[in-house]
């Protein structure tokens, strides 16, 4: 992705402030701004502060773009290294089962014996890479939705954007719920449940951000120049609009890994004894007053996990917005 | 305004009708069959071709969606495989708990999200800390929120009770709304009693909700603050409070209603994990032990019901937001 094609990826209302400079002015524009606009930007609204993190808008920083990168790169690597290197495994039985943290294990035994450390980190991969790919299929799906909508146009861009908005107002973890209850619960069948329901966001925008796209001066070069749709869509369009669906996706992590762990803490990831984060809280609770740790260690490591995540789309958001 | 309110409607009726499509096709594919469970599994082949016939099973699929639909439009969710009652007698037995959960927890998310937002909104000391705590906040699982509350308040200090709706079975019940009833009762330690079981489930349902309804509304007001209105009202010497009130809020609140309509309609996804937590008899907790037993119409059932409360109360923000905002009117 280069600069200019970041540059254009701003939100289309953005040229109003360009055309009327006053803070006044823009005041008077935005009451006179007609019901879609309000409508979009109320819209747009819920989407950033929503499932996004970010409040209110801080100067763009090179740093913060860094942070980013290193902070979803160390994540990945940390979790895909440390379990190899320390040859960690879901099912050895390590000691005597409810094991006391810090006596033997760093964080004690659960029922069967089983260090919560090795499984907690084990859980923590799987989530990490689970969300991973929930939002990557859900970035395809939506992404590839929002392009044809907003390149054809149209009776097609209408159909497709109706059934968008009526996505989007269905409970997403819910409907997610009842398909995997019906494909049978697993960690494969939930993140197909998730990721169905998670694509709309991404449609809509990349819907907006190719509609506004379409009629910059290097597309219509492009077209005038006789370049074949597939090739303007591909290499003058979908660049541009890369900065905004990555800002939203990064933001996303977070949330998407906290639904699955939600399905899985109600029964529907995968069979024991894999380990799941979800799950293992799930089965902690039994023994909740013995024996905490079980049910509170896997819980933390999910938490530690989304504030990550958080932190990294945080991070990303400054990086690339505005 | 009128035309507005009518074009929400018709596309509640969209969405409603697609949730009916949806949960029609989940259980087009249930990979169980729904004959064989019911009728167990030693029944004779011809018996179960005989009684697939008699319900429809193999009638085309338009066919059999109208017929769900009739059903549906009746009330009749079909037969618990666990509990051998009717979904919808179980549903309703369960649902006032899970209404009032969900209730209390709307008023955690609205009152701590409104108090976030404004004390946020604050310029000077604070606002970076309300940053990065609000980071962290939003990414509380809600079953942890409920764990340590549940090993600090009741475990280790015993504040608070964790666990059931009140500490004894109540004899008369007329609304299953714990709160309620007792109040019809007379019965003021009753009340105290439910009272104090809701709390924690509430904050810990609610707390997450409150973060996000807090963030939009800081974000919204900080947009407000740079507005000539304000700076003229405090030119003109109103009072800091009164700014915020009469000037401000009423300009800022949209989105956060916004977001709010959405994070209560995520509350009541969110009960189900809370439920399970504190052994709260609502439908969540009804349908994480479909879950467990692989009862599909327990679960489709419940996934029903709370989708359309999903739906409506969207659709019911939606609405107030026009009523507030003459802006979205035009």
């Amino acid at each position: 992705m280069n600069p200019p094609d970041m540059q254009v990826a701003v939100e289309p209302e953005a040229g109003l402030g360009g055309e009327l400079p006053t803070a006044g002015s823009l005041q008077a524009a935005r009451h006179v701004a007609d019901g879609e606009g309000m409508a979009e930007d109320a819209a747009r609204r819920r989407r950033r502060f929503g499932l996004g993190r970010r409040a209110g808008g801080r100067r763009r920083s090179g740093r913060s773009g860094r942070v980013a990168v290193w902070l979803l790169v160390g994540i990945t690597l940390v979790l895909l290294l440390l379990p190899a290197v320390l040859q960690l495994s879901e099912s050895d039985i390590a000691s005597t089962p409810f094991e006391e943290p810090l006596s033997e294990q760093l964080l004690g035994t659960d029922s069967q014996g089983r260090d919560v450390v090795a499984r907690m980190l084990i859980g923590m991969r799987t989530s990490w890479f689970a969300a991973l790919g929930v939002i990557s299929v859900g970035v395809a799906v939506g992404g590839a939705i929002g392009l044809v909508a907003g390149f054809s146009g149209g009776i097609v861009d209408t159909l497709l954007m109706r059934l968008t908005d009526a996505a989007l107002a269905l409970p997403g973890p819910l409907v997610a719920l009842a398909v995997v209850a019906a494909l049978g619960p697993s960690l494969r069948n939930t993140l197909i449940a998730v990721a169905l329901t998670w694509w709309p966001w991404y449609a809509r925008i990349v819907r907006s951000q190719v509609r506004s796209l379409m009629h910059r001066p290097h597309v219509e070069a492009a077209r005038v120049g006789g370049l074949s749709r597939p090739r303007i869509a591909f290499v003058h369009v979908v660049p541009g609009t890369l900065s905004a669906v990555l800002v939203a996706a990064s933001l996303d992590v977070g949330s998407v890994i906290l639904v699955l762990a939600g399905l899985s803490f109600l029964g529907l990831g995968s069979p024991a004894p894999a380990a799941e984060l979800g799950a293992m809280t799930a089965q902690g609770l039994t023994y909740l007053f013995n024996a905490p740790w079980v049910a509170v260690a896997p819980a933390a490591g999910l938490f530690v996990l989304a504030v990550l995540a958080n932190i990294a789309g945080d991070a990303a958001t400054d990086a690339l917005e505005r | 305004m009128l035309r507005r309110i009518a074009v929400r409607l018709a596309s509640l009726v969209g969405v409603l009708l697609l949730l009916t499509v949806i949960v029609f096709l989940i259980q087009q594919t249930l990979p169980s069959d729904p004959v064989k469970s019911f009728y167990g599994r030693n029944t004779s082949p011809e018996v179960l071709a005989e009684k697939r016939e008699e319900i429809g099973l193999d009638d085309p699929i338009v066919e059999q969606y109208t017929r769900f639909m009739e059903r549906l439009v009746q009330g009749d969710l079909g037969t618990s495989l666990r509990t051998r009652q009717p979904v919808r007698s179980d549903i309703g037995s369960f649902l006032p708990a899970t209404i009032e959960l969900a209730a209390a927890a709307a008023v955690v998310a609205v009152v701590f999200g409104g108090l976030i937002g404004i004390l946020g909104s604050r310029p000077g000391r604070g606002s970076s800390a309300m940053r990065s705590s609000s980071i962290a906040l939003a990414a509380v699982p809600t079953f942890l929120a409920g764990i340590l509350g549940i090993l600090v308040f009741y475990r280790w200090l015993g504040w608070l009770p964790a666990g059931q709706r009140s500490s004894e079975v109540s004899a008369s019940a007329p609304t299953g709304f714990l709160m309620i009833d007792t109040i019809l009762g007379g019965d003021p330690r009753g009340l105290g009693d439910a009272a104090l079981h809701l709390i924690m489930p509430a904050i810990a349902l609610g707390i997450g909700p409150a973060v996000a309804i807090g963030r939009t509304l800081r974000a919204s007001l900080r947009e407000t603050y740079s507005e000539e209105y304000i700076r003229t009202a405090r030119a003109k010497g109103v009072g800091e409070s009164t700014v915020i009130r009469r000037h401000a809020l009423r300009n800022a609140v949209n989105p956060a209603l916004a977001m709010a309509g959405l994070q209560l309609g995520l509350v009541l996804a969110g009960a189900v994990v809370v439920e399970v937590v504190f052994s709260w008899p609502g439908i969540g907790l009804y349908l994480s032990q479909g879950i467990a037993s692989s009862d599909f119409p327990a679960v489709i059932g419940v996934v029903f019901v709370l989708g359309i409360m999903y739906v409506l109360v969207n659709a019911a923000v939606d609405t107030v937001q026009l009523l507030i905002d003459p802006r979205l009117r035009t």
